[in-house]
């Protein structure tokens, strides 16, 4: 969990980069005391759709209640151990409990609201908590239709509320330090960014016993009506890291999925590879898999430099730096010396396999992003707004994810219809 | 004085760095060499570690005991090459017998020689079907004191079709070869640095087209608290533990590792009748005193 000496090392970070302004502007917010509600005043949130990620959402902000003015005033799911594990998790007597969400966003008390229910739900609430006059945090991704995402965003702009999308890579300290890196062209010019997100388990929930009929609900992810599976689920966070990175969104998606492994009645694909192009010529290709893990999720960006593996915090130079006797004699011979090259330091060692390891890309100390997040969307409350790139980036992942649910559906080549475009 | 622009590259293989300086030549001439020397070396590893899976070398240990094995022409032919070298130097240079089998300290001198590891590794050669076999069951070949030369070999053979005619190859700094010279001199010179006081150069060499390899009897000891003795005789089986190293200037990297491995375990009449087999070279030993300091001896 946060601590201060971690939070001061993610501030230092973010108050030192040059070009975050441009490159990671939400971070400012960290930085930045201008407020329009007093840090004395409370920030209370709702909180709809508490199953597993939600209840993540709560506890990190139950954690970060601790050091920030911010309370969790009201719950709300439909599911009754869903709603009844809340109430015990937000641990506040005068918390508000409720099954519909339509009497949470009745209450006029309220700074935002927190929506991790289903995708499938996300806009209607999203929407009406807008239109309400609620800050939204909305998990990703946005929406199961490009419609219904277009029709978020435009709720946001149309209300002026804060929309933000759970895209927590976006302040992770190792991502943010790869993005700076990246910009300063550390790794040269990008090729080819190669994401994978493989797992070897199964992703369908055991029910109550003898109730069949909430399948649908428990196992929303598996069906097509509810979820595009791997790809809004696990690639719309990749989907975001590249745009990041390369700054732009794609210009076409295809690719292919199938039902390899899990073979009980899913309607989503278990095995799923995408290629995105960008308008550079740059190619994002990604895949995932459910029933092997050796690869797990990384994220791999390879510049005519360097490669980074975000995710494993790691650069690896194509070239990487002289061993000090050689720098010292290349750089003598640029200055035209002609000194003695030391050599023969014999480093003959029992031969073991060995391989370039690479380098850190930053320092290895963990930060919870999941609750720097939350507490960026608590302090852009106070703010009143965010940045406007932290909602453009949520809003290109989906529709690019799911642009490319359509592609492997229909085997074409697609683009992003105009009127998405923003 | 015009700026000399100095092309330098590296890559991992055969467990340390080579590193690639070149000078006079476009950038792109350049990545066109470093490319070709980076596939034809990591391939030559491919062929000759001991510790990649698929490698020929590490099928034919698996596979050679007592058996006759299949090998391509140039493994075959390698393997030939090390036993005429194991003949020149008196067994000497032996790829069959592991230098690095055990050097814990658990395991003294007198264990390491009953504990039977010491045995002969002769191999059998059929030159009409190019096949091996181990005579002794125990019998490994490990190119670990000629790998670097050999692939040295090759790196030279791609420098001269390519015409470079300056540059500076580096495997690890313990085995280098150069072609023409230093832009700002008539050769490359090259100081060997004291194993314990790496800035103090005890010999300097000059080269043009030669290579240099130099053996240690312990690791460069700058940031070691003890002593890593990691040279055994392949004679007697007994650790080396005085520090010494031998350097040999060669026109050929391959003939510049093996004497370099050989003489560092040969007594200084044997290393007299070694030294007589091979010509044209450089050679220097140096055998370092309680204090440090070094006794260089020329050995050619």
């Amino acid at each position: 969990m946060l601590n201060k000496q971690s939070r001061r090392e993610f501030l230092k970070i973010s108050s030192t980069a040059a070009i975050a302004a441009t490159v990671y502007p939400w971070v400012e917010i960290f930085g930045n005391n201008d407020s329009s509600k007093k840090p004395s005043d409370k920030v209370r949130l709702g909180f709809i759709g508490v199953g597993v990620r939600g209840a993540t959402l709560l506890l990190n902000v139950k954690e970060l209640s601790k050091e920030t003015n911010v309370e969790i005033a009201a719950v709300c799911d439909d599911y009754p151990p869903n709603y009844d594990r809340a109430i015990e998790l937000a641990e506040n007597s005068k918390v508000k409990a409720f099954v519909n969400y339509h009497k949470l966003l009745e209450m006029k008390d309220l700074d935002g609201v927190i929506i991790a229910t289903p995708l499938h739900e996300h806009t209607r609430i999203a929407v009406e908590a807008m239109e309400a006059g609620f800050h939204v945090f909305c998990e990703k991704a946005m929406a199961r239709t490009l419609d219904d995402i277009k029709k978020m965003y435009d709720t946001h702009v149309s209300t002026g509320m804060i929309l933000q999308i759970g895209h927590q890579r976006m302040f992770d300290p190792k991502y943010i330090k790869a993005i700076e890196m990246i910009k300063n062209g550390e790794i040269g010019k990008i090729g080819q960014i190669r994401a994978y997100w493989h797992r070897n388990n199964d992703w369908k929930r055991p029910l109550p016993k003898g109730k069949p009929e909430l399948e649908h609900k428990i196992n929303w992810r598996l069906y097509k009506k509810y979820s595009a599976g791997l790809i809004t689920e696990l690639a719309s966070h990749q989907i975001q890291v590249a745009n990041w990175i390369l700054n732009n969104a794609p210009i076409s998606v295809m690719g292919t999925g199938s039902i390899v492994y899990w073979k009980d009645g899913r309607e989503v694909h278990d095995n799923v590879a995408l290629i995105f192009s960008y308008d550079d010529g740059t190619q994002f290709v990604w895949d995932s898999m459910t029933s092997n893990r050796k690869y797990g999720c990384e994220e791999q960006i390879m510049g005519d430099k360097a490669t980074m593996e975000i995710g494993s915090n790691k650069i690896f130079l194509e070239n990487p730096p002289p061993a000090p006797g050689i720098r010292q004699m290349i750089h003598e011979m640029e200055l035209g010396l002609f000194e003695i090259i030391p050599i023969g330091g014999a480093t003959w060692i029992p031969e073991t396999p060995v391989k370039y390891e690479g380098e850190y890309i930053s320092d290895k100390y963990e930060l919870n992003e999941t609750l720097l997040q939350l507490e960026a969307f608590v302090n852009y409350i106070r703010k009143g707004k965010a940045p406007e790139q932290l909602t453009i980036e949520g809003y290109n992942a989906s529709i690019w994810s799911i642009l490319a649910e359509e592609a492997v559906d229909k085997g074409l080549k697609l683009t992003m219809p105009g009127k998405y475009i923003l | 004085m015009a700026v000399v622009k100095v092309h330098h590259n590296n890559f991992f293989t055969m467990n340390t760095r080579l590193e690639t300086v070149f000078w006079g030549r476009s950038k792109a001439d350049c990545e066109v060499v470093l490319a070709k020397i980076k596939r034809t070396v990591l391939d030559l590893e491919n062929i000759l570690s001991s510790f990649i899976p698929h490698s020929e070398t590490y099928i034919l240990n698996k596979a050679g005991k007592k058996t006759n094995i299949h090998v391509s022409d140039y493994l075959f032919n390698v393997i030939k090459r090390c036993s005429e070298f194991k003949q020149k130097t008196l067994g000497y240079f032996d790829i069959t017998f592991n230098r690095a089998f055990d050097t814990s300290p658990q395991e003294n001198n007198s264990d390491r020689v009953s504990n039977n590891k010491f045995k002969d590794c002769n191999i059998i050669f059929n030159e009409k079907n190019k096949t091996l076999c181990f005579r002794n069951e125990k019998t490994t070949v490990d190119f670990g004191g000629i790998g670097k030369g050999l692939a040295l070999e090759d790196v030279e053979k791609i420098l001269n079709f390519y015409e470079i005619e300056n540059a500076f190859i580096s495997f690890g700094e313990s085995t280098i070869i150069t072609r023409g010279r230093h832009p700002h001199g008539e050769y490359w010179p090259f100081g060997i640095s004291n194993l314990f006081k790496p800035k103090e150069i005890v010999y300097s060499f000059r080269c043009n087209n030669h290579s240099i390899s130099t053996s240690a009897t312990i690791q460069n000891v700058e940031n070691l608290k003890e002593l890593r003795h990691h040279i055994v005789d392949p004679k007697s089986g007994m650790l080396i533990t005085t520090p010494k190293m031998i350097s040999v200037k060669s026109e050929s990297p391959v003939i510049a590792e093996v004497l370099s491995t050989a003489l560092l375990a040969a007594d200084p009449k044997t290393q007299h009748k070694i030294v007589s087999n091979f010509e044209n070279n450089e050679i220097i030993e140096v055998i370092f005193n309680q204090d440090n300091s070094p006794v260089i001896t020329k050995l050619n």
